[in-house]
């Protein structure tokens, strides 16, 4: 499972300071940990997710990942290479390797630039094509490969749809043919009819150019349909780690749990089948997390141990859970006695 | 849900032949068109749909908070408690808004002042509508929050809304829409900017506390399973128009328009098989046009026949029950 060769990703560790937001610019200020000791792999060709409500920490793993955001500890470990700390003169060659696609496309495309040149400029940038006339012919063959035609080489992205313009955000990713794409969110500000157009064009593209991809979303049908494993993330760290269909089969932490239930599902006669655990309160900060583990203020199944001990990520069968439930002296007993027959949290 | 589609009464909210129209500069387009549902009270009713497809402007008509001009109303009748509210004063609609009425918007944050402390929000519409001393207004005011379950309702009612989150804030915005006791409720995406878990419990809080007192929730979302969980009417909005109207066991069940189908399949699942490929609906929810030609729905359609040129009515079959309603000339 750690074997660097075949991995494209290793993260171990990793951790993320941020400025508190109220000592922010004064020398030796207070820290905020958003990412609190992330580990991680992604093989070749599979697709990893963090899933987790707003403010866990998922986009700050991908921005470290990425050494756009400097790592406070840990490491990381791309195809094989150590680029923990390196500087941006250090990763511009890893990016052509290395691209992310974000929420919001009409924040990452510059207005004024045309079709053409948005997917061209990475390719500039990197010197690859030997002119602009080469770079213009594969833009409009990218184009082609995210389902749009030639016809918007020319344009501007503010005379595109939503849609239309994460796509040309795809191809401007692929432009460089990465070998990992991190996606942040990337549907999440689209229609259901146009967010499974975009969803369908990523699992075509994966085995079309081998890719791996690191998929954040806090959109836990999304994450089922793309996966192959699934993080969940709290506060900053993992609490659960599985392959899609232990997750979502059986979810273990009770987190996880809670953050099915709280999907609902479209069809009426499932709904009411179903039994809602509603979760009390809110995410607290992760400029203060509770004591022990950071679930505990709102567990259906918190025991006394859990206010005074983070319990470590560790291996329950094929995944890993970050839950004293599963301890291992505690464990038959306390998860019989914290569990109905229907194995859901009293 | 503890749905009904028991009649009990004549409609809290009966909306018929709404028609709107946006005027672009040059010419009027169509935005709504002949938009017409019933919302009876204990129930939920949900205007479903993509972006643009009118759903904000058929709310906002209803108290009369269209931006007028571009907007304006055309044709059709809305009535609120019998009322017809477009012969209703201003005077009379400032009345209704806030007292018989309790909006919820997507952004909280938008909707409230944010100068004034959060029990002041609250008591704002008890001392205008009910006559309440501010002293009283303030007491009732840290009572609803307790209602809305905030905790330590106290120390909150003196708070800004900056200082709240915004799950926090879309329950003071639920304690301002129940404050008069309302009739009826709409909410247009009350949830959609929320976690997934908070998102759970405000639309919990909504349909308890509307069911509470027994008036109905017009529920704005695009999201299905929002929909399937809490609604006990639906109507499929698609350009300006009601697509399909049903019960929601029947529009889930049995779905007739090819539009209902797709949206349902496009929506990845926690639940159920899992497809390599989604089935997506090819192009784009179309803006809004001149109004005339056939079905809107044609250009992306898979069972578009020749008839479709010619706009379909929305009616029944002999296999629909219960007033289940779509537009559609080829139905599944
Ligand atoms: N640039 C920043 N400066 C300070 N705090 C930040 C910054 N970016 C994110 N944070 C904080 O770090 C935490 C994790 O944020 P983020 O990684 O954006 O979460 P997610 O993507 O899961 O919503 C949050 O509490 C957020 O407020
Ligand atoms: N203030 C406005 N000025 C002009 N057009 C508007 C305005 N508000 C909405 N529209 C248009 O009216 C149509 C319906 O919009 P809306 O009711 O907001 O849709 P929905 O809520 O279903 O997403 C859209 O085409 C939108 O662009
Ligand atoms: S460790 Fe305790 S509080 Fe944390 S999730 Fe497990 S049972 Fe709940
Ligand atoms: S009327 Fe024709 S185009 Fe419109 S939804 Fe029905 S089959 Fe499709
Ligand atoms: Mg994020
Ligand atoms: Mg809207």
């Amino acid at each position: 499972m750690n074997d660097v060769a075949t991995n494209i990703l290793d993260v171990s560790d990793l951790c993320v300071d941020y400025a508190s937001t109220t000592s922010f610019g004064v020398t030796g200020a207070p820290t905020v940990r958003a990412v609190k000791g992330i580990s991680l792999t992604l093989q070749r060709g599979e697709t990893l997710s963090l899933v987790g409500e707003s403010g866990c920490g998922k986009s700050t793993t991908a921005m470290a990942i990425l050494q756009l955001t400097p790592p406070s500890g840990g490491r990381v470990v791309f195809d094989g290479r150590d680029i923990t700390g390196f500087s941006h003169r250090q990763m511009r060659p890893l990016r052509r390797e290395m691209q992310i696609i974000y929420q919001d496309p009409f924040g990452s495309l510059n207005p004024r630039m045309t079709i053409a040149d948005l997917i061209a400029e990475p390719m500039a940038i990197q010197g690859v094509g030997r002119s602009g006339n080469e770079r213009r012919a594969k833009a409009a063959e990218l184009l082609d490969t995210v389902g749009m035609g030639t016809r918007f080489l020319d344009r501007y992205p503010h005379q595109l749809s939503g849609g239309q313009r994460q796509r040309v955000a795809i191809a401007r990713a692929l432009s460089l043919r990465p070998k990992l794409l991190i996606c942040d969110e990337p549907v999440s500000a689209l229609d259901v009819s146009v967010q499974a157009q975009v969803l369908n064009l990523f699992s075509d593209l994966k085995e079309q150019f081998g890719l791996s991809y690191l998929f954040i979303s806090h959109d836990l049908g999304v994450v089922r349909h793309m996966s192959d494993r699934v993080a969940v993330m709290y506060l900053g760290r993992i609490v659960e780690i599985a392959t899609r269909d232990d997750l979502y089969g059986e979810p273990l932490h009770p987190y996880t749990r809670i953050l099915l239930d709280a999907v609902a599902v479209p069809d009426p006669q499932i709904e009411r089948a179903r039994d809602h655990v509603l979760l009390q309160g809110e995410v607290p900060s992760v400029a203060t997390p509770p004591p022990g583990c950071p679930f505990h203020p709102r567990c259906p199944s918190a025991m006394p141990v859990c206010s005074r001990e983070i319990p470590p990520l560790r291996l329950h069968g094929n995944r890993q859970i970050a839950c004293h439930l599963y301890d291992e002296a505690a464990a038959n007993k306390t998860i019989e006695a914290a569990m109905d027959g229907n194995g859901n949290p009293n | 849900m503890p749905g009904s589609l028991e009649k009990s009464g004549p409609p809290i909210l009966d909306v018929r032949g709404l028609c709107m129209g946006i005027w672009s500069g040059k010419t009027e387009l169509v935005a709504v068109a002949d938009v017409s549902f019933r919302a009876y009270s204990g129930q939920v009713v949900a205007l479903v749909g993509e972006s643009g497809a009118g759903k904000s402007i058929t709310a906002m008509s209803l108290t009369h908070l269209l931006p007028m001009p571009p907007i304006k109303i055309t044709a059709g009748e809305i009535r609120l408690s019998g009322r017809d509210m477009q012969t209703q004063s201003p005077k009379q609609i400032r009345d209704i808004r806030g007292n018989e009425v309790g909006i919820v918007f997507q952004e909280p944050m938008t909707a409230l002042n944010p100068s004034l402390r959060i029990w002041r929000q609250i008591a704002e519409p008890l001392v205008r509508h009910r006559r309440l001393s501010w002293s009283a207004a303030k007491a009732q005011a840290i009572n609803l929050l307790k209602k809305v379950r905030i905790p330590d309702a106290e120390t909150k009612a003196e708070a800004y809304p900056h200082q709240l989150s915004g799950g926090m804030r879309q329950r003071v915005m639920v304690a301002i829409a129940i404050s008069c006791e309302p009739r009826l409720i709409i909410a247009d995406e009350p949830t959609t900017a929320l976690d997934v878990t908070v998102q759970a419990q405000i639309l919990a809080l909504l349909t308890d506390l509307t069911r509470g007192l027994g008036g109905a929730l017009l529920l704005i979302t695009h999201d299905l399973g929002v929909v399937a969980r809490y609604a006990d009417w639906v109507n499929v909005m698609y350009a300006g128009r009601i697509v399909e109207t049903a019960a929601a066991d029947d529009l889930y069940r049995d779905g007739r328009h090819p539009y209902t189908h797709a949206l349902l399949a496009s929506v990845p699942k926690i639940v159920g098989p899992i497809a390599h490929r989604l089935e997506s609906i090819a192009g784009q929810p179309p803006a809004p046009s001149d109004g005339t030609g056939g079905c809107a729905f044609a250009p992306r359609c898979p069972r578009r026949t020749e008839r479709c040129d010619e706009r379909p009515p929305l009616s029944g079959d002999d296999r629909t029950r219960n007033g289940h309603l779509f537009a559609c000339w080829n139905p599944l």
